[in-house]
């Protein structure tokens, strides 16, 4: 009876609906940042932006911590790859991008990644106007590299 | 010795112009797939699109030349091939975004650089969506069997 009772009371707190935040084991947000490298690497965009969306998901269930820290700001990266990115294959012009095509998008990593300006200066063409354009592949080259760092 | 000191400094001027000339001058091994097409850098895409479109042109107008005016090859060249010339109706922008875009999906990156081209072509155009897919699959399988077929210059 008690035996009964014991394994009635342990069946409803492990089914029970845990308030957020869970604990996730390790392996999982490793698991998901594989995925994201591995779609970058065999530039497969369809499945970047799948595996993207599930690591924003995972992060917003992790609790407070190193390991919910580590996987923001490696989101937060990959979110400036799937905005230079979507722009590729999105526009008929996506291999380079300006401030009219993209408005904003060079300041702003300027500014949170420092020496990207440096990095993409070697690759930078002007158009017949003079516009100076800069290539989206190598920028996605680029904030990759900053994972690593 | 003052002709042997001039001799010097002549050649030397030459070695250096010479460096220079190929150091503006990007050496690009025309790439032969989408595997190949995407490992060059944005700028040796630019210059190797802008220069594909150029040569297709250029051997497009001496067709005639070398086959004869009225030859079979000649109206060939006019009829058909002239639809699948990128010269004068994209900019070189233009088809390295496309061929970016068309080699995003890993799949595709068998199909040869010649064939994609045409294929975004159509697709530009506003050709039925079926019917790019039955292209994209022929050419799938064709790239893929030209792959595993070993090259006769190797």
């Amino acid at each position: 009876m008690v035996s009964l009772l014991a394994m009635a009371v342990f069946l409803a707190v492990s089914t029970a609906p845990k308030p957020l935040p869970h604990r996730l084991p390790a392996i999982v947000p490793a698991i998901v940042l594989t995925a994201l490298h591995d779609t970058n690497e065999r530039n497969d965009f369809r499945r970047f932006e799948g595996a993207l969306a599930v690591a924003k998901s995972i992060a917003d269930v992790m609790p407070l911590g190193t390991q919910r820290n580590e996987l923001r700001r490696a989101i937060l990266i990959y979110e400036d790859v799937d905005a230079v990115w979507s722009f590729a294959v999105h526009d008929r012009y996506g291999a380079y991008f300006n401030d009219d095509s993209l408005p904003g998008m060079h300041d702003r990593l300027n500014a949170d990644y420092p020496g990207y300006d440096d990095y993409i200066a070697e690759y930078r063409v002007a158009d017949r106007k003079g516009n100076v354009l800069y290539p989206t592949t190598e920028t996605r080259r680029f904030l990759l590299k900053q994972l690593v760092q | 010795m003052k002709k042997f000191a001039v001799a010097i400094a002549l050649m030397l001027f030459a070695i250096v112009g010479n460096a220079a000339d190929r150091a503006t001058t990007p050496e690009i091994t025309p790439p032969a797939n989408g595997e190949e097409f995407l490992r060059l850098s944005s700028t040796e895409k630019l210059f190797w699109s802008i220069g594909y479109s150029q040569g297709y042109l250029d051997a497009l107008n001496k067709i005639d030349v070398a086959a004869g005016p009225n030859s079979a090859c000649a109206s060939l060249s006019a009829r058909t091939e002239r639809q699948s010339s990128t010269a004068g109706k994209m900019s070189g922008f233009e088809l390295v975004s496309g061929l970016e875009k068309f080699y995003s999906d890993p799949a595709n990156t068998v199909i040869p650089v010649g064939s994609a081209i045409r294929i975004y072509m159509l697709q530009a155009a506003g050709k039925d969506q079926a019917t790019i897919q039955e292209l994209i699959e022929t050419a799938r399988a064709l790239g893929a069997e030209s792959s595993r077929r070993p090259m006769a210059s190797k």
